[in-house]
């Protein structure tokens, strides 16, 4: 179990940009994405999501915006910039590689 | 019961950093979490459950704030490295100040009172300059973000600017007037009114800080 809580974890950056190549996106909605596409196996914690946009930003791989104000508080929505696909791309041909060799291995 | 959740946010955040980034987060969760809580409440949850849910989906959110206080776009120096650089700049405008006295008496020894006014009010201009320009884009200081020690500190600064102002600019027309004049006899009756300005300004801080307590 917790292997497996590492082995996603090492992951996390390349989850999200996964979810903002499809579309500009906000906190809430890629975790209830994440959710959605794991059968609610697995939910990204907020401290978890929050501190990857901050590092993702930080980085250049995402930019943010701030959206239009519904009722209550404020939507920041974040958006991939190039590098951020590239990045997102390199990561997933790594992971189809590791896979690979993971399931030749254990099989 | 979004109320609670607001609270509960507020709690989390009392000891952050009071910047603009960090604010901006704390929006950013609570959006999120709203919303978090609304969908709960649509699936069918009771309101103690959703909230519950809400809270034990958050994880470790004292690391994420605590790693928001040394995020490296915010301009953030301590007090005292802060006050040294003021010390330093101030100490070298009165420095330009004394230079361009001297050069005012040279140039105009050499090629007339003119270039010499000239000369003085160049360098009189700049050292002004450099003055204006570090108080303008001074940093913030952030060792003790809230409370009313803060805003006491805040305000011992902004009456640290003002004095150094004040005597700047007394200097200044001190200069002016008795070099344009050459009534030395009377001119440094400036500083005397400076002094009591001075006087009138700290008064008038002990005042508010009076108020404060």
């Amino acid at each position: 179990m917790s292997l497996t809580a590492d082995l996603i974890r090492g992951h996390t950056d390349a989850i999200i940009l996964a979810h903002l190549v499809e579309k500009d996106s906000y906190g809430y909605e890629i975790n209830k994405a994440i959710q959605a596409k794991t059968s609610g196996d697995y939910e990204m914690k907020e401290a978890t999501l929050y501190s990857a946009f901050r590092r993702l930003e930080r980085a250049g791989l995402i930019t943010s915006y701030w959206g239009d104000a519904t009722i209550g508080a404020r939507r920041r929505y974040y958006a991939v910039t190039p590098s951020g696909q590239r990045f997102y791309y390199q990561n997933r041909e790594e992971w189809q590689h590791a896979k690979r060799i993971i399931d030749a291995l254990l099989p | 019961m979004s109320t609670k959740l607001r609270t509960y946010v507020d709690t989390l955040f009392e000891e952050a950093p009071t910047a603009p980034h960090v604010y901006d987060l704390k929006e950013e969760l609570l959006a999120n979490l709203e919303e978090k809580f609304e969908d709960l409440l649509a699936a069918g949850y009771s309101e103690e459950d959703a909230y519950a849910s809400v809270i034990s989906g958050l994880g470790d959110a004292e690391s994420l704030i605590a790693s928001m206080s040394v995020e490296p776009e915010l301009r953030e120096i301590p007090y005292e490295e802060a006050r040294r650089h003021t010390a330093q700049t101030v100490a070298s405008s009165a420095f330009l100040y004394c230079i361009a006295v001297a050069a005012f008496l040279l140039v105009r020894l050499v090629f007339g009172s003119t270039l010499g006014w000239v000369a003085f009010w160049v360098i009189a201009a700049f050292a002004t300059g450099q003055v204006v320009y570090h108080y303008m884009t001074r940093p913030i200081v952030t060792d003790r973000p809230r409370s009313s020690k803060w805003s006491k500190k805040r305000r011992k600064q902004i009456k640290g600017s003002l004095s150094g102002i004040l005597w700047v600019f007394t200097t200044m027309v001190y200069m002016g007037i008795s070099f344009g004049s050459h009534q030395w006899h009377i001119s440094w009756i400036i500083f005397l009114v400076a002094t009591i300005a001075q006087l009138v300004l700290n008064l008038a801080f002990k005042l508010r800080d009076g108020y404060d307590e």
